[in-house]
Parts: C-alpha cells; structure tokens; sequence
C-alpha cells in the first residue's frame, strides 16, 4: 500500500480511497457420493478510486509490479471518469464485534462428516447421489482513505452445502441444505433430517389443477422476491427512475405483515461487519416496516447523487469492482405463528421449496414466473405429496399484500434471515 | 513468466497434473443515463491441479514464483483420499501457441475510438425520451492469455479476444418498468459491435411496445421459437442433460440417459461444437489441454453422445469431447457446452406459422434454469399467432416442461439457423458466466406450458 500512496502523493491526488481484499477458501468437495476435490484458492488485491476535479477514476490490480504505472493508469481513467465526488468517511471505527475466531476445521473431519452424511443418506434412498462441499473461507478487509479514514477486520466463514439428487417415484428430485457461520459448527442431524423431510414427500404425486390458493414460501424459494425487492429499493435505480417504487417513500408497498432490515452487528449471521467496503459504518436499517417503504439503498455515490443518507451499504463484488449498493445481512423479520400452525389454516394449497428459473421475469417491475422445483400440496392442513408440472406466477407488489401470516421459525442462509411466508390467491398454471 | 510456471511441473505428484495462468485484461465502457464510465483491469493468476486415485488436489495462486509450493500442495491434497481406480483415457501430447487473426482488432483501437461509437448509441437512447425513461449500454472488451501445461509434456499456448456490447432499454408509465434488452458478442473482433443503430431502435421500439401490451394468459400453447430463444430452449433443456458429470456414478440415470436412446423425431439434431473459430464459445484446447470438437449430442432424433472431461469420459469409458472448461484460473475445469445448436431443417419459417391456429410466436431470450428433467426459459416478447396470422404482442412469456417429453413434441424444424453470443454466458456450480454461443433455425414445439394471468 505504501507505495501506492508515494505514487498518489508525487501526483497530488487529494482524494482516494484505497481497499484491500484477501482471500483464503479451502473446501472439501464431494461429487455423486464421493469425495472428489480438495481445492485451496488464495487471491488478493487491491482497487484504487481516485477523485481530481470533479471527476472519480478507478483501477483494480492483483500483482503490483509497478505502482507507477497503476497510479498513471488510474489518472488516465479519469479522462472518461464519473463526474462524482463522494464524501469520504473520516470516523475511525473500532471493531467490537465477534466474528473472527481462530478455529480449523481439519480436512479429515469435514471428509469424514460427509461421508457419514451420504451413508446415512444413500442406506435409506439407493438410487439417489449426493454431492456436498464443505468449506472454510479466510476473509481479510483494510480500507484507507484520504479523510484520514483506517480500518481493518478479518473472519473466518465456515459453510456446507448438501444436495441429494436422483430419481424418485415422482421422478427427478433435488433436495438441498445449506448454512454458514462464524465456527464450525453444525447441527448435522437437523440437516439429515430437513433433507429426509423433503425427500419423504417426494415419494407420492399429488394433483392440482390450475386456479389462485395459498402458497407458503420457504425460506429457500425467496430468492425472487429478494431479488425484486433488492432491485425495486437501489438508490441507483431509483435515481435513474426506473423503479416501480420511484414516488412510494412513506408509502405502503407491501403487507403490513412484512418488515425487511438490514443488520450489519448480527454475531450469528456471515454477512457482519463494522464497516462497509467503503469505510461507512453499518447501521442497523428497516427498509420496509410494517409494508412501508422507509428508504432506498445507496452507497457513497449515490447518497451524493439522490441526497440520501449512506447506512454503510456499499460492497464490492470483489477488490477489481467499484461499491454498489447491498446489504450486509438480509432479514425479514419473523412473525408470531409457529409453521406447523400456518400449516394447519390452509385447506388447499401450496408449500414450496425450490424454483426453476427464478428472476428471469421483469424482476424490475416485480413480475415472478418460475416452475415450481420443489412443491407439496397442502389439503386440509397437512403436507401431502408432490406436485410438479406447476407454473406460480404474479407481481411481487401486488401478492405481497395479501400475506396472511409469517412464521415465527426462520432458516439462516449465509448472510439472509428468512422466515416461511404465506400468500393468498397465488396464480397456479398447471400442464 | 513461462518458464518459472514450468518449474513447478517437476514438483507435481500425482497421476498427472496440470498447471495453468493466465494474463486477462478487461476494458468496460457503461453507459447509464447520461453517465459514462471507462474502466480497465488487468488480472494475474494460475493453478495447480493433480489428478491422484480418484480425487483432484486444486491450489490458486497470483504470483508466478508461488508456483512451486502450489504443486507441492495440490499434490498432497490430491493424496488426502483414495479411491477405486479408474484407468484414464490415453492423452495426445500437444504442443502448440495459437493466437486468432481478427479483422479489426479491438486492442488497436484507441479508447477515445470507443467512446465515441458507445457515446454515438447512447445519443439514440437519450434522444427517445418520449419513448423510454431510461437505458443502460455496456461494452466489454476481454483478452485472456493462457498457458496450458500437463505433466504429460502438454505444451499449449492460447490467447482469445472476446468484443462484445449489450443494452436495455426501460420503459415507464408512472408505474409498471418494461426494460428490452439486446446483445451481441463473439470473437471476431471490433466489427461485432459496429452498425448497432437499428438494434438499437428496435429496443427502444419494443419496451415501448411491451408497457402497453397484455400478459400472456396462463395455459398450454403451441410456440414458434426464433433462432434465439430455441438456442437457449436446447442449451438449457438438453446441453446440459448431455454434460456428463451429473450422471457418471448414477446407474439410474444412465438408464434414463442411455446412448442409443429415441429423444425427438428424426428432423432433430443437436450439436455442441467447440471448433466454431469466432463465435463466443469457440476454443482451440479446454482447460485440460484436450482439443476441442463437434460432438452430435442428438443425431436424427437418437441421443448420440455425452460432453465430457478427461475424468468422466475415463470413468464412462467413452470418446473424449474437449468440454473441461473454467470460467478462469480460480475454479477448476468441470464439463460445459461450448456452441451448442439445432441443426437447420427444410422448413420456411412462413410454412410453419401459416400451420398454427392458435399460438404464440415467442421471441428474444431473457435466460433459462434447467434441473435435468425440468427446465425454464423466458422471452423477451411473444406475439400471438391466430388462423396462421401473427398478430398483437404479449408479454412476460416464460414457458417450461420436462426435457424428454418437449423434444418429442418439436414438430418443425426450419431452415434458417442462427447463432448466438452475447456478453453474458453459462453458470454451473458458482461459475458464471462461461462463453458460450447458443444458435438454432426456427422451431415449432407443441405442447408448452406457460405460466400468466
């Protein structure tokens, strides 16, 4: 780093923010019940943004062979460069929180719990195969700007994935588990057994035919919705108008059910951080509370282009991209009912678990079309079997209203928080 | 730098092993609105990987001179489980540097050069005001240098030249956004992004179009696909069917997949070609050094072969394909398609639609999810075809089915193939997006279920 800033000092760059990025994954992968590939992947790097008159440049570089020439290439990619200049954070922020800790997770025990896992898994179902990975990710951060801005934290994410596929009597099934943490540990017979539920209600077919019923969403069919709701409430669409929500700040845009949040000090949820990838603070933020929408995601650049706020919502992909606008960690809030509660209400209807083709619609406008991968029909308040063959489509904005509970069980993916959600009248084509 | 990767050749233990890096630098150009941005990236990095009884050790680096202690532990990570053995396929050792001859290179064009051309669309774009709201345009120029080295004496050098350009245009009324996007991509040079200007207006055209059309009404129609859309129907429905790795250790689904097998009517058949020079999913050898090749996935309506690695095809016992491919250094090679397409029939495109009665002439594609038997893929517009008249357009078209009874039902091939690129690609197992070029004639396919009001 150091010679970089001699290189932005002899050119008089009065504002830049650098950042650092360092990666360690070590992941023990399984294909088709056996381990296949023991894999260790190092990268770092760092991206320079430059600000001289106005105007906002930028580079990316993974090998510093000579800083000259990477501080002279930042300088000619001002000439076509944003005309942007964000304000810098200058608050020096301490790490409080807990989400570095100094454990191992031995290549040996990781290759011997999933071969517990696949056993227990291929004695009950034959002709199914498992893959599974398991891993261990070192993430290290150092953010320093021209506002005298210094910051550094590191953790370690420790996660599996699990997918049991093959055929069963309703034909191809895919049932899958995943979790991440700050320690590696896990409830691996709570995952046998979320994987044995599905598989289970694969056995039999159930009918349905084509109209509007309940449909409960699991917490892992939610992508598209998330998605939605991502792109519906980014600063940048919202200062290019091109989101639906563009004239709805203080408006109800969904159910009064639903509150989405943002909570960067979570100590249980992988997405923590005390600052952002641009040295903001996180703040803990409800977006939308009780239905109502409170603000829009913005990032340094764009909170000085809409005027909104920065809550630390700035991330990049990777150190080679520039901050767009996320979150650190993804929660809705959960509600009071108990699933097997929600459950027991409907007397016709839909628990779904997986998508096929999800956020392939107009996401922006909130339209959702997805074959559902993994469904069960609910009659007279019990999970019976499968249905396949079944289109559920609609607009997020308006089958979002109709919410008739939340549940209060929610499943922790990476950095989201979500919660079984129940919909009234959702559209069901079935072949 | 070459010879220090070969170092680390001799350090390798295994069965055999492979080091790779690469040298990419990427030039983006976006423009959002009235905002521009130009940006340019210049990445370093190699791997290791050795192929040991049954299981892969697989070690990242960036700097050239960690090459020896990343052979050193991929090696033993390779050793940290045994399995039964499986004889690998017998490899040709090549040696070879191969760089494509472009027209007009992209590298040779000054930036200022670019800009211009992408500031001269963007003007069209903010010129229709009227029309749409707003409208985003990236070009993204990729150069990747790579060396390709096998324990086995494998020599390979190989650089390719990715030009591409995309943009969407987005419509507003005050409360619905209809965005249409367009896309174009391959490995012939700058001349793949020039003379945009009806693409262009046809998206402007068209968001415009679909913001005052209605919704497709759900139920189960008879569709012609353009070229572009049945490319990715097949890619997403039976490309990924043929990929051998979900399959190699299921003897249930081989049943299903068996060689031999009736899939469509004898007008059906579908090819994954690596050898296409300048499409997007072109290249000389895979990232295990196996040549690329066209393969007949489906030839006359009979399954006719899989895509596969070194280690599938070893473990099948069948022909290699050259399909072990990584998106980059950092992820190791698995089987991907490379340009995969539907032969052309005999068929006019004007013959087939005069046929239908009733159905939706579906057009442009947003993208597809496959889940071996079931599959989805979604339009950018449709329009409806009455008494063999095309008529008024319909959005939000996002059709589905089970893989083997829709390419039964494809009853209409025409003659009128079309191939494919754009800036996007294939993702499988996090690694996205992977070159590929998708491509078809017309087809007509009965039966389809699609989700609506």
């Amino acid at each position: 780093m150091e010679k970089i800033l001699n290189e932005i000092g002899k050119r008089k760059i009065e504002k830049y923010d650098i950042f650092y990025e360092k990666r360690i994954k070590n992941e023990v992968k399984f294909e088709q019940n056996e381990p296949q590939e023991f894999i260790e992947r190092k990268e770092e790097g760092y991206g320079l943004r430059i600000v001289k008159d106005g105007k906002r440049g930028f580079i990316s570089f993974n090998l510093l062979e000579n800083p000259e020439e990477i501080v002279e290439k930042a300088m000619e990619s001002l000439i076509y460069g944003k005309e942007i200049e964000p304000d810098f954070p200058s608050e020096k922020i301490e790490n409080k929180l807990k989400i570095f800790y100094d454990l191992e997770w031995e290549e040996k025990d990781r290759i011997e719990i999933g071969k517990e896992m696949i056993n227990k898994i291929s004695s009950k179902y034959k002709d199914l195969r498992v893959n599974a990975n398991f891993s261990k990710e070192y993430i290290e951060k150092k953010i320093l700007n021209s506002n005298g801005f210094e910051g550094e934290f590191k953790k370690n994410v420790f996660s599996y994935y699990i997918y049991a596929f093959g055929l069963m009597p309703t034909g191809i099934v895919f049932a899958s588990d995943t979790e991440a943490n700050f320690k590696p540990k896990f409830n691996f017979d709570k995952i046998l057994e979320n994987i044995f539920f599905l598989l289970e209600k694969c056995e039999v077919e159930e009918k349905i035919k084509s109209g509007r019923y309940p449909v409960i969403f699991s917490p892992t069919s939610l992508s598209f919705f998330i998605h939605a709701i991502i792109q519906g409430i980014d600063g940048k669409n919202f200062e290019k108008g091109i989101t639906p929500l563009k004239d709805k700040k203080g408006e109800k845009i969904l159910s009064d059910k639903i509150t989405i949040l943002n909570d960067p000090e979570r100590e249980d949820l992988v997405g923590s951080a005390p600052f952002d990838d641009e040295g903001v603070k996180g703040e803990k933020f409800k977006f939308i509370e009780n239905g109502i929408l409170k603000d829009f995601l913005v990032d340094l650049e764009t909170s000085k282009r809409v005027n909104i706020k920065p809550r630390g919502n700035g991330f990049r992909n990777s150190f080679e991209n520039l901050p767009t606008r996320s979150f650190s960690n993804f929660i809705i809030e959960n509600g009071e009912k108990n699933l097997e509660k929600i459950i027991k209400e409907i007397s016709y209807g839909l628990i779904l678990y997986e998508t096929i083709g999800a956020g392939q619609s107009n996401t922006l406008a909130g339209e959702y079309s997805f074959n559902a991968g993994l469904a069960f029909l609910i009659e007279n308040g019990e999970i019976k079997g499968r249905v396949k063959d079944v289109m559920i489509s609609g607009n997020i904005y308006e089958d979002f209203k109709k919410i008739i509970s939340i549940s209060k069980e929610t499943k922790k993916i990476y950095d989201y928080e979500l919660p079984y959600i129940c919909v009234s009248d959702v559209k069901i084509d079935k072949k | 730098m070459k010879e220090i990767i070969e170092k680390g050749l001799s350090y390798i233990d295994g069965e055999i092993g492979w080091i790779i890096y690469e040298i990419t630098e990427i030039t983006n150009i976006v423009c959002f609105g009235e905002d521009i941005e130009v940006s340019n990236s210049k990445r370093y990095g190699g791997n290791v990987r050795v192929y040991n009884n049954g299981n892969f050790g697989f070690v990242t680096f960036t700097n050239p001179s960690d090459v020896i202690s990343s052979a050193k532990k991929a090696s033993i990570l390779a050793k940290l489980e045994k399995k039964e053995k499986i004889n690998l396929k017998n490899l040709k050792v090549i040696k070879d540097k191969f760089s494509p001859q472009l027209k007009n290179d992209p590298r040779k064009i000054p930036i200022s050069e670019k800009v211009e051309i992408i500031k001269n669309y963007n003007k069209i774009f903010l010129d229709s005001k009227d029309r749409i709201r707003n409208a985003i345009i990236r070009y993204n120029e990729t150069e990747t240098k790579k060396i390709i080295l096998r324990t086995d004496g494998t020599n390979i050098e190989e650089e390719r030249i990715y030009t591409g350009i995309a943009f969407s245009a987005f419509a507003f009324d005050g409360s619905r956004v209809q965005p249409f996007m367009k896309s174009f991509g391959d490995q012939r040079g700058f001349d793949t992004i020039l003379n945009k200007e009806k693409d262009i207006e046809e998206a402007i055209s068209n968001a415009f179009l679909l913001l005052k059309s209605e919704k497709v009404e759900g139920g189960i129609y008879t569709v012609i696909l353009d070229p572009d859309i049945a490319g990715v129907f097949i890619h997403e429905a039976f490309g990924h069917l043929s990929e051998a790795d979900h399959l190699h250790r299921n003897e249930k689904l081989k049943e299903i997949m068996k060689i031999g097998k009736k899939m469509g009517s004898e007008i059906l058949n579908v090819v994954d070609n690596g050898t296409l020079y300048g499409e997007r999913g072109f290249y000389r050898y895979d990232d295990e050094g196996v040549p690329s090749s066209k393969t007949y996935l489906i030839k006359n309506g009979i399954f006719n072969s899989r895509l596969h690695s070194i280690y599938t095809a070893s473990s099948m016992d069948e022909e290699l394909t050259g399909n072990a491919r990584a998106i980059n250094y950092r992820f190791s090679p698995i089987v991907r398609m490379s340009c995969t397409y539907i032969e052309p029939g005999e068929k006019s495109f004007e013959e087939v639609v005069d046929e239908i009665k009733y159905g939706l002439y579906v057009k442009g594609s947003i993208g597809g999810q496959t889940e071996i038997e079931m599959f989805t893929f979604s339009a950018q517009i449709a329009y409806l075809i009455e008494n063999g008249k095309i008529k008024k357009p319909i959005r939000d078209v996002i059709l589905t089915g089970n893989v083997f009874e829709t390419l039964k039902n494809i009853d209409a091939v025409c003659n009128d193939l079309k191939i494919h690129g754009g800036l996007g690609g294939c993702g499988k197992n996090g690694q996205f997006p992977l070159p590929v070029s998708t491509g078809s004639p017309h087809i007509r396919v009965k039966n389809v279920l699609i989700g609506g009001k």
